[in-house]
């Protein structure tokens, strides 16, 4: 028998009312929002990967990961590429405007069990953002990690995005940089290729190593095969999954992943669970 | 559970209870030429005689004088729209001096009781319970829709040739999440109901009707009714057989022959009394600067269901119809611990073009087989 009386009431897909405090625009598509609450309550807090559900009224939500430090929610942020209507009206607010949030949902990167892990850090484009709260997160306690890299991989210089964090990860001694671009342009000074074709370098020890991993589908696919191939066991492989949301809790049936809901099982799930789904085309 | 005659009569002083206890009671009605569920206020709504013949992509009505009121199998309509209404508002934003304020659409509802839900219903509403209910996050509107509702499930006597549920372990007699159950029986002399409850409540109004007790030679008859009824079904489908079958191949090539059928027109997730998926919509107001969200049924056969990043995920019919049948037959296992069919038939005889899934889940058995 069900018992009514002991389910919750709130409606999990009421928003919340935040209003952006700052826009850094990254690049001519792509916006950093930060947040504070606009119902004096207390700013949501997530761990790394998680994700909120922003909004605006009359245009709709849509998932984007927060890509701010997890340890400090008051400057709560998310990273967002004009891609539809909507991602395109956030990418255009300004300081001051209102915006619908719900959340965290989801789960995070796995950052106390990669301890004593070499850290492997893999980005396409903007598969940085959700990424950068683990990077953060790690070089704050860089000492657990045997060593911390991050492999990033852009298909345009002019792609880049947290270039003020880039230059400081570079200058980071807790941290190897293995920067690289898809395809020769005459801007570009360092290596060309994949990201995969920086694994070489970047991949120390794959029976001690826990990467974290977040780009296309398809660079997925291909560092998630690469990786095993190259001996990283598919369990310490994690990589952090979109797809489409309408309501980031489970109950709109969106997002499924063979029998996975990204929004709950995910958006974090290892190689060993999501693998097999990979390889069915259009599941 | 002792078991109780109810006349015709009685089916009447029954409605009038739930009334005076407040409920707003639905009952099956013939309406646009389909049973479907609506309002009613005594028996002389119910389909007196009707029957229903279906058959793949197939739906007729037949009147007969043999009087009997839950004479037909199944309509299109389950408890799905009563209690997960196909559209409803979510919130609407209020502008104060203090900024954007987002509010709960909560209606006032008045609790529903539903007469004549057939068995294959009420399992379906404990599938919908698990999806819905199940955590960490609840629907809260399904919820006390839920929890208000009087069930009283009709068995099933006469299934039609598109209904599997003996096979699928839902009926032909409900066996759980009911109030009251209710067999009719229609003898040459004789034309009553076997009641029995499934709930201290159901149990209260059935002692407010004062109804003599069955005996067991009336006991026997709804046995053997009901039995006649799931030997008579001429459709089956191994829940457990069609879970391995879906996962086996899912690139097998006899998917691609689905597409030669499906329409993707979405009928059969429409009419499934499990489907759950919806997607929101926001709504405007020109006059008040107001703003809001609706919720409405959807379906994994439209494109924008799996839309992402400039083009959906699944493009061919194949893959909208592969996500349908193995959501329902097998990853819902995966998800919720059953399967996602209770064995109604709807999809089957809804389907514009006829596809039915037990044949389909037979080929595609055959042809891993093969």
């Amino acid at each position: 028998m069900l018992d009514f009386a002991a389910l919750p009431t709130v409606d999990p897909m009421l928003p919340r009312p935040f209003r952006v405090v700052r826009v850094l625009r990254e690049t001519s598509d792509v916006t950093t929002l930060t947040f504070e609450p606009a119902d004096g309550l207390a700013t949501i807090a997530f761990g790394p990967a998680q994700m909120g559900m922003v909004g605006l009224p009359g245009l709709g939500e849509v998932p984007i990961s927060f890509s701010s430090d997890p340890a400090d929610p008051s400057q709560l942020a998310m990273t967002i590429r004009r891609a539809g209507a909507i991602t395109s009206a956030l990418v255009d607010l300004s300081a001051g405007d209102s915006v619908s949030m719900r959340g965290p949902y989801g789960t995070e990167w796995p950052m106390e069990a990669a301890e004593g892990h070499h850290l492997l850090i893999v980005a396409g484009g903007l598969g940085l953002a959700p990424l950068r709260s683990a990077i953060v997160t790690a070089l704050r306690r860089a000492d657990r990690y045997r060593s911390i890299s991050l492999v990033y991989g852009r298909r345009e210089v002019s792609e880049v995005v947290f270039a003020d964090d880039l230059a400081a990860w570079e200058a980071n001694p807790a941290m190897s940089m293995h920067l690289t671009l898809d395809r020769a342009d005459p801007d570009w000074s360092g290596p060309i290729g994949l990201v995969t074709s920086r694994m070489d370098a970047a991949l120390l020890d794959p029976a001690s190593t826990t990467a974290m991993v977040c780009g296309p589908d398809v660079m997925m696919h291909a560092v998630g095969a690469d990786l095993t191939q190259r001996g990283v066991a598919r369990g310490k492989i994690w990589l952090t999954m979109e797809r489409n949301m309408k309501c980031g809790v489970g109950l709109c049936g969106h997002c499924q992943f063979g029998p996975l809901f990204i929004c709950k099982d995910g958006p974090v799930l290892n190689w060993a669970t999501a693998g097999p789904f990979y390889l069915i085309a259009e599941v | 559970m002792k078991r109780a005659i109810l006349a015709p009569t009685d089916l009447d002083n029954l409605i009038a209870v739930l009334s005076e206890r407040g409920f707003e009671v639905l009952g099956p009605t013939l309406d646009s030429g389909v049973v479907t569920l609506s309002s009613i206020d005594s028996t002389a709504d119910l389909p007196e005689g009707i029957r229903d013949e279906m058959s793949p992509g197939r739906y007729y009505i037949k009147a007969t004088s043999d009087g009997e009121l839950f004479g037909y199998a199944v309509g299109p309509t389950s408890l799905k729209p009563t209690l997960f209404p196909s559209r409803r508002q979510v919130w609407t934003t209020e502008n104060t001096d203090q900024g954007i304020i987002f509010r709960s659409s909560v209606p006032d509802l008045r609790p529903v009781a539903v007469i004549g839900a057939r068995p294959c219903d009420a399992a379906a509403m404990a599938v919908q319970d698990e999806a819905l209910l199940g955590g960490p996050y609840i629907d809260t509107d399904y919820a006390r829709r839920r929890r208000d509702l009087f069930l009283v499930v009709v068995n099933c006597t006469r299934p039609a040739s598109t209904c599997f549920c003996a096979s699928m372990g839902t009926g032909p007699a409900v066996s759980e999440g009911f109030d009251i159950a209710l067999t009719e029986l229609k003898l040459d002399t004789r034309h009553f109901f076997v009641a029995e409850s499934g709930s201290e409540r159901g149990q209260e109004v059935l002692d407010q009707l004062g109804l003599d007790p069955a005996d067991p030679d009336d006991e026997e008859l709804v046995r053997v009714a009901l039995e006649v009824a799931a030997d008579s079904m001429e459709r089956t489908l191994d829940p457990v057989d069609a879970y391995s079958v879906l996962r086996a191949q899912p690139e097998h090539p006899y998917w691609e022959t689905i597409v030669e059928r499906c329409l993707t027109c979405a009928n059969c997730t429409m009419v499934c009394p499990t489907c759950f998926c919806v997607t929101t919509e926001p709504v405007t107001s020109l006059g008040d600067e107001s703003a809001g969200e609706e919720r409405r049924w959807d379906s994994c056969f439209s494109l924008d269901y799996s839309f992402m990043g400039g083009s959906p995920v699944r493009e061919t019919v194949e893959s909208r119809y592969r996500q349908w049948l193995t959501h329902k037959l097998s990853t819902w296992f995966d998800q919720f611990g059953t399967s996602g069919c209770v064995g109604c038939g709807r999809c089957i005889t809804w389907c514009p073009v006829g596809i039915d899934l037990t044949e389909e889940v037979r080929h595609l058995r055959e042809q891993i087989d093969a």
